[in-house]
């Protein structure tokens, strides 16, 4: 001390330093953390070519939409502070946040916003899900090469304010903007370097976290960026993703502590975790269903009795509780029962009791001409998981005693996909998972020509119903019309669902604020860790 | 000797050549195409994304742009990590790959050998027995097993090493700060060793039990010669004769795929792009690795034969 008073000038840096150093709460040291498991290694971190089934928890974290998720993973104001709708439901105004930066710092104006959309449509970047935007005026044909991008309905009125024009009005328009894929990306980086400016050296985001390192298949880190608007609210300095596909490993590294959050583990472990780590266990309905496409066009398949004394058989309640135990709920309908703004349809037979329904189910079965002297013949495809084979082997159990004859046949994923596409099957697996929160997803799988209708299913009615909720603003007249179209869907037994999936987390107790919700979408800037020393 | 080597790297070229073209065109046999995982994509866009890795184009086209690129050392673009190429990927995870690898087979050679001269020089004696015990169960034991075992144990009971992240945990690390950086691999480089102990120290037992009983032995002893010298210098050396030739493939697999290992440990290595590729229909990261893997086979062997040239005065390589 007497040395510092004695030369006051050169000891004041030095005394601040030490100051800061012994008393600052927020030293390097208690840098907050979260580690946290994905599914696979991302395809990619450019949100507009990404598949995102496993980059899409990396992604909503670096980059922000217009619209954004929530902490309750409910859509919600990102990177534009307000909108407005024209009542018509046309045009869609976005009024960016005021001093928006990239997380290099660069300014981020409403002619990004431009620029990505058009590049979401261009076909060079050959996006996955450019289709979501084809009620954007033009947008479809520029991704035809029919149009200029420049001809897209989407224009910068001034540096914050972009405006989008519809060609047809879309109920489900801010779910899309909400989507990583709507996400701005950097001009300036992006031509710059090419299909490979999402290497993390060049990276450049405007979301709440910035990637610094990506070792291929083993992490991604990512760090508080600190131009993001709302970075004063960002608990999490640093997040990790891990992409483990082996589920063991999952399941052991969350025991030791390496990972706080698990997204799966082994399913033949759950009983276990049941009893040693029910805190943590965290089982939540999402927007999946597991369900079998039917070929509607193919005999003995396209009479719809068959098909629905197919579906009374499944004893659904049973096969969730003692064959599958893994917390998934018995579905009747196409559309999850979580979705928003919708109640799902349920056939009658839903609330009989299993001997009732088969009585029926063989009497459907005897008027459409088949019985002891005729039985019904039929393949049923599944792929290579186990999970599937059980499926399928208890589905032929549970056929049987109808006088079904099963044959059951094991393929790859791919053969499937090859069979769902023309045609070539009787019954098979199927699953899909909504990217969207909303009924109009699923019912939309089965309109006629419709690129993803596997099961042949054409019903001019129904396509009626469905254009009509595909553009209608009234969210209560949209819902009756989508639950008349599934009513339909479901009386002719078109396809037969199953069950509905659940999200099987694992979340250490120290990781707040984490609410499940049927996206699984739980950003990292609404969490934080207060993990126990150890 | 040099000769030897440049003929035998001459005859690797078109070995090279036909293992691209077979496995180029196999790879596209396999039924569907990098894009169908996903069934709910819009004709347009699959029609994009063709065009964007020139999957559009007829097959024999294809082939000749790939073995065009590849002439001039470019693997291209991976199909299923989009934003990475082929080179990118395999500069990634080969290192990672020749590292935990060649430590795992070097720590196995010594002890596999150590172990079967052991069991060797006390044939049919308890020494033996426990040996060759210990070997069979390493050999019976998949690595599927033994590894999440070990993470099990070390790892989630004990915390002693971390499981499967790359920065250095647990109480090994804490104790001896000095070997803290290769914690992540030691649980790693076990369990790829172990099997490998196990087949090596088998493998020596046996043919030294051979060499052994030979004339050539009898006669050394008969000299006079102290036991250690027949053992060291006239046994072992024809002795390991089996062991290098299983060695030479044993490496060029063990580090171009140690699958299991590397997906129970995550470790970003070249076997997880394999499968993972081959899965995915990822045509130009599947090929950039069947390279790799070849020359490491074609290298292995042409080292396998060098050695068999010292190690055994009968072969004379220049023959």
């Amino acid at each position: 001390m007497l040395m510092f008073l004695a030369r006051p000038k050169a000891a004041m840096p030095a005394l601040l330093i030490a100051a800061t150093l012994a008393f600052a709460p927020g030293t390097a040291a208690a840098k907050m953390v979260l580690n946290r498991s994905s599914a696979a290694d991302p395809d990619t971190l450019d949100p507009h070519v990404s598949s995102g089934n496993s980059a899409a928890i990396v992604l909503y974290d670096i980059f922000q939409p217009l619209m954004t998720l929530d902490d309750k993973g409910e859509v919600t104001a990102g990177a534009a502070e307000s909108y407005t709708v024209s009542p018509d439901g046309l045009t869609y105004t976005f009024k960016l946040r005021p001093n928006l930066k990239w997380s290099d710092g660069t300014p981020l104006t409403a002619e990004d916003f431009v620029y990505s959309f058009r590049r979401i449509q261009s076909p060079e970047t050959a996006g996955r899900y450019a289709q979501w935007f084809w009620s954007v005026k033009n947008a479809e044909a520029v991704n035809k090469k029919q149009a200029k991008p420049e001809d897209m309905g989407v224009k910068a009125l001034d540096a914050r304010t972009v405006q989008i024009s519809l060609a047809t009005p879309s109920p489900i328009f801010l779910e899309i903007m909400a989507t990583f894929t709507s996400s701005p990306v950097p001009r300036h980086v992006v031509e710059k370097f090419g299909r490979e400016w999402t290497a993390p050296e060049r990276i450049v985001s405007n979301g709440a976290y910035m990637v610094t390192e990506r070792v291929p298949q083993t992490r991604i880190k990512a760090v508080k960026n600190p131009n993001f608007y709302d970075a004063a609210n960002v608990k999490i300095d640093e997040a990790n993703y891990f992409p483990t596909e082996n589920l063991g490993t999952v399941l052991n590294r969350f025991r030791a502590g390496e990972l706080d959050v698990a997204l799966n583990f082994p399913p033949d472990q759950i009983e276990w975790i049941r009893q040693n780590l029910p805190k943590e266990l965290h089982i939540a309905p999402n927007l999946g269903v597991y369900y079998f496409l039917v070929n509607n066009t193919k005999p003995p398949l396209n009479d719809p009795r068959v098909r629905k004394a197919l579906s009374m058989a499944i004893d659904r309640e049973g096969m969730v509780s003692k064959l599958l135990n893994t917390g998934v709920i018995p579905g009747y309908s196409l559309v999850s029962p979580v979705v928003a703004n919708y109640s799902v349809y349920k056939p009658a037979y839903a609330a009989q009791a299993m001997p009732a329904r088969m009585a029926e189910a063989k009497k459907l079965l005897s008027e459409a001409g088949f019985g002891p002297g005729k039985p019904l013949k039929i393949t049923l495809q599944f792929d290579t998981l186990e999970e599937n084979r059980k499926m399928a082997v208890a589905m032929a159990a549970m056929w049987k005693p109808l006088g079904v004859d099963v044959e059951l046949a094991n393929s790859e994923f791919r053969d499937l996909t090859r069979r769902a596409r023309t045609g070539d099957y009787d019954i098979m697996r199927w699953a899909y998972f909504s990217p969207f929160n909303d009924a109009s997803a699923y019912l939309n799988l089965l309109r006629t020509g419709d690129a993803s209708n596997f099961s042949g299913f054409a019903n001019a009615e129904y396509d009626k119903l469905m254009l009509e909720a595909n553009t209608i603003i009234d969210m209560k007249r949209r819902a009756a019309l989508m639950y008349q179209a599934e009513q339909i869907l479901l009386d002719t037994q078109a396809i037969i669902p199953v069950y509905h999936y659940v999200a099987r987390r694992l979340i250490h107790t120290y990781v707040k604020n984490w609410n499940d919700n049927p996206r699984n979408a739980n950003l990292t800037r609404y969490l934080s860790v207060e993990r126990p020393a150890r | 000797m040099l000769s030897y080597a440049l003929k035998r790297l001459g005859i690797a070229a078109p070995t090279m050549f036909v293992v691209v073209s077979l496995s180029f065109f196999l790879m596209h046999l396999a039924p569907g195409g990098p894009f169908d995982a996903d069934a709910n994509l819009e004709p347009q866009v699959i029609e994009n994304l063709k065009a964007a890795y020139d999957l559009d184009k007829p097959l024999i086209q294809q082939y000749a742009i790939y073995v065009g690129k590849v002439f001039k050392g470019d693997f291209g673009p991976s199909i299923i990590y989009q934003d990475r190429t082929v080179s990118q990927l395999i500069a990634t995870g080969l290192p990672v790959s020749l590292r935990v690898g060649l430590s795992a087979i070097l720590i196995a050679a010594l002890i596999g050998i150590s172990l079967g001269i052991t069991a060797a020089l006390n044939q049919n004696k308890p020494t033996d027995y426990v040996v060759m015990a210990a070997a069979m169960t390493g050999i019976a034991v998949p690595s599927f097993v033994l590894a999440p075992l070990m993470t099990l144990i070390f790892g989630v009971l004990l915390q002693m090493l971390p499981i499967a992240t790359l920065e250095p945990s647990g109480s090994f690390a804490r104790n001896f700060p000095a070997l803290a950086p290769i914690t992540p691999y030691i649980l790693p480089v076990i369990a790829l060793a172990i099997p490998q102990i196990a087949v090596i120290s088998r493998l020596t037992r046996g043919a030294m039990i051979e060499v052994l009983r030979q004339n050539y032995i009898r006669t050394a002893r008969a000299k006079g010669l102290k036991e250690q010298r027949v053992v060291w210098r006239h046994a072992l050396q024809a002795g390991l004769l089996p062991v290098v030739s299983y060695l030479g493939p044993a490496i060029a697999g063990i580090v171009t795929g140690a699958v299991v290992v590397e997906s129970i440990f995550q470790l970003p290595g070249m076997g997880r792009f394999f499968i993972q590729g081959a899965i995915n229909r990822d045509y130009p990261l599947v090929l950039g690795i069947v390279i790799i893997f070849a020359g490491a086979i074609i290298m292995m062997n042409l080292i396998v034969d060098m050695l068999y040239g010292l190690l055994d005065p009968k072969v004379k390589l220049d023959a």
